[in-house]
């Protein structure tokens, strides 16, 4: 479970204040499939960067399964991220100097573990997503559909329990985006947590639950 | 496949360093300027050393030096030895004969860039008037002819043996040199002997000598007039012994200032402080150009930084921790310095190699890792800063960053 208690993100320049969230409650449980609806602009980023443990708010409380993460330490909450949660980006954000095999390991590299036969299960990965071909290309060597393929392996190689994706279809041709969605809802259906940050409101009714953002606040 | 990490934090390092070529081999060419200069003034400093040590070692062991004037170990003292008026006498070394711990005794009297004539040829050498225990105690090996003996000093004969080149300048051809005539001081001189050539010397140069017996120059009170005394002991472990023995002779007629017993080894010792103090200074000013280079290192890695922010931010996503973003951009830092210091060293010993004819400079293991040791510490310095600013960036402000 992640829950979002009377949380606000304001940004400073100079004397005027922006704020991106305004008093927002939110709880998605595990299991879920949730869509976070809204226009650009309207905070549902910065919800989800909160979410996922990559941002802290301003004001409220940040709970992920049941413990206050607000406080921890910048290392707790790197190792959480890296084991717990999957982000898959708008833009891919893969590395682009590191082949498509080294950008899924690298979660695990900074995991420092030894549990599992990483090289078994990254190929297993890009063999489910139907990019095995491609372990030893470069990123710019791939359609942007590969791509995000490469991205969800990647999110997917420690095992996490949610996927938070912000925008998977926003940089994809719609036939490409639905491909993804799919990919992205089979994992909900084998018990992930999936959490899809779109302006696009038929992404969204395909979510159980929608939470909809309107500068900065929760519309419903 | 990489299956490694540390293997995959390096190769990120070179592909980061070579996807600016020319950036990168400014950079590097600071280091490798920085290193060149440090060790070529140690690979100079240690050539010196090496020459000099060989130079003390072609004296032999079981050495000892009895000096007129006081040299406590540091070459200062040494002028205040030339300056100084005491001589010693042939008795005293007839005393110090008659000591069971010495081997060998030989009295040296020195008078330094005389002239010296054959014919219509003239050469500025060294008079070295002494025993027939000179040869063996200078390590002479005969080119021509012999050196004197215990009859010629007795029999006062005006005999000469001569080093290399005072032969060659003289002579032309050194075997032409035996039975000729030289005349040194107004004193007309047989040549009975030329040494080989010995390559340098320490007081006197062997190679520009003319020795004749001490009892063929009364007229320069020789056996009154001895500038040093040399003593060979028996054996090494015999050598304080002697040592004390020579204190003990000397001290019953001469005050503690009047005269030094020295060990080559002393002497070497305090010339190569002296030397080691020097080279030191020098390497210091060449290591300035070391910190140059390492400003080059930290402005370099801070554009790195700057230009990856964005893939920071998602290495942070992703779970890498502060220390893992400092890693890596240290690593990087370190590769390129050591790049520099690689290259830095391989000029270095082809330089070395070059001018081996002309200068026996040398890189030794130690050097080496100077060198190496120091590019590392260069890079972790001036890495850090830019590391930590990597470090230290928010993770949603990076990946936001375009």
């Amino acid at each position: 479970m992640i829950k979002i208690d009377n949380v606000s993100k304001v940004y400073t320049a100079g004397e005027t204040e922006f704020y991106a969230l305004k008093d927002i409650s939110v709880t998605v449980e595990k299991g879920e499939y949730v869509a976070v609806l809204g226009s650009s602009g309207s905070g549902k980023s910065t919800l989800m960067h909160i979410m996922g443990l990559l941002d802290k708010p301003s004001k409220g409380s940040v709970y992920f399964e049941n413990s206050l993460v607000t406080t921890l330490s910048d290392n707790k909450l790197s190792e959480l991220r890296n084991k717990r949660i999957g982000f898959v980006f708008q833009q891919f954000n893969l590395i682009n100097r590191l082949t498509v095999y080294e950008n899924v390991v690298l979660p695990y590299f900074y995991s420092k573990e030894s549990k599992f036969n990483i090289r078994q299960k990254a190929l297993k990965l890009l063999q489910d997503l139907q990019i095995r071909e491609k372990e030893q290309k470069y990123p710019n060597q791939l359609s942007g559909g590969q791509q995000q393929r490469v991205a969800i392996a990647r999110a997917l190689i420690m095992e996490p329990d949610y996927i938070l994706a912000d925008e998977p279809t926003g940089n994809l041709d719609s036939k490409t985006g639905k491909e993804i969605v799919s990919i992205l809802e089979s994992l909900n259906k084998k018990g992930k947590t999936l959490i899809i940050v779109t302006h696009d409101r038929s992404l969204a009714n395909r979510a159980r639950r929608k939470i909809v953002l309107q500068d900065g606040r929760l519309v419903s | 496949m990489t299956d490694n990490y540390y293997i995959l934090l390096f190769k990120t390092a070179v592909q980061s360093i070579l996807r600016a070529k020319l950036r990168s081999f400014l950079t590097v060419l600071g280091i490798m300027i920085g290193v060149m200069s440090v060790v070529l003034l140690m690979a100079f400093g240690l050539g010196i050393k090496n020459y000099i040590s060989e130079q003390f070692q072609e004296l032999g062991s079981n050495i000892l030096y009895v000096v007129v004037g006081k040299i406590d170990g540091n070459l200062a003292s040494g002028s205040r030895s030339l300056a100084s008026n005491f001589r010693f006498k042939l008795n005293d070394v007839l005393s110090l004969k008659r000591l069971p711990e010495a081997d060998i005794v030989v009295p040296i009297y020195l008078q330094p860039r005389l002239k010296i004539q054959s014919g219509k040829n003239s050469f500025y050498g060294d008079l070295v008037l002494s025993d027939e225990g000179l040869h063996k105690a200078y390590n002479y090996q005969d080119f021509v002819g012999k050196f004197f003996d215990s009859s010629s000093l007795y029999r006062k004969e005006k005999v000469a043996y001569l080093g290399w080149n005072t032969a060659v300048e003289l002579f032309d051809n050194p075997v032409e040199a035996v039975g000729k005539t030289v005349v040194v001081s107004g004193v007309r001189l047989r040549v009975i002997g030329v040494a080989k050539e010995k390559g340098g010397g320490s007081a006197s140069d062997f190679d520009n000598n003319v020795v004749a017996p001490y009892t063929a120059f009364p007229q320069l009170d020789p056996e009154n007039n001895f500038y040093f005394i040399y003593l060979k002991a028996v054996s090494e472990d015999r050598v304080n012994v002697l040592k004390q023995r020579v204190i003990q002779v000397l001290s019953r007629s001469y005050q503690e200032d009047d005269f030094s017993v020295i060990e080559p080894t002393e002497m070497l010792n305090a010339v190569l402080n002296i030397f080691s103090f020097i080279n030191l200074g020098l390497v210091g000013i060449g290591a300035i150009s070391l910190v140059v280079g390492g400003v080059g290192v930290m402005n370099v890695m801070y554009m790195s930084v700057t230009e990856r922010i964005k893939e920071i931010g998602i290495r942070r996503a992703i779970g890498a921790k502060k220390n893992d973003i400092l890693l890596q951009f240290l690593v990087e830092s370190i590769i390129l310095s050591l790049f520099g210091a690689v290259i830095g060293l391989i000029l270095s010993y082809i330089v070395v190699l070059l001018i081996k004819p002309y200068f026996a400079a040398e890189i030794d293991l130690a050097i080496v890792a100077i060198a190496v040791g120091v590019s590392i510490a260069i890079g972790v310095f001036f890495g850090s800063a830019p590391a930590r600013r990597a470090a230290n960036l928010e993770p949603v402000s990076a990946i936001r960053y375009e």
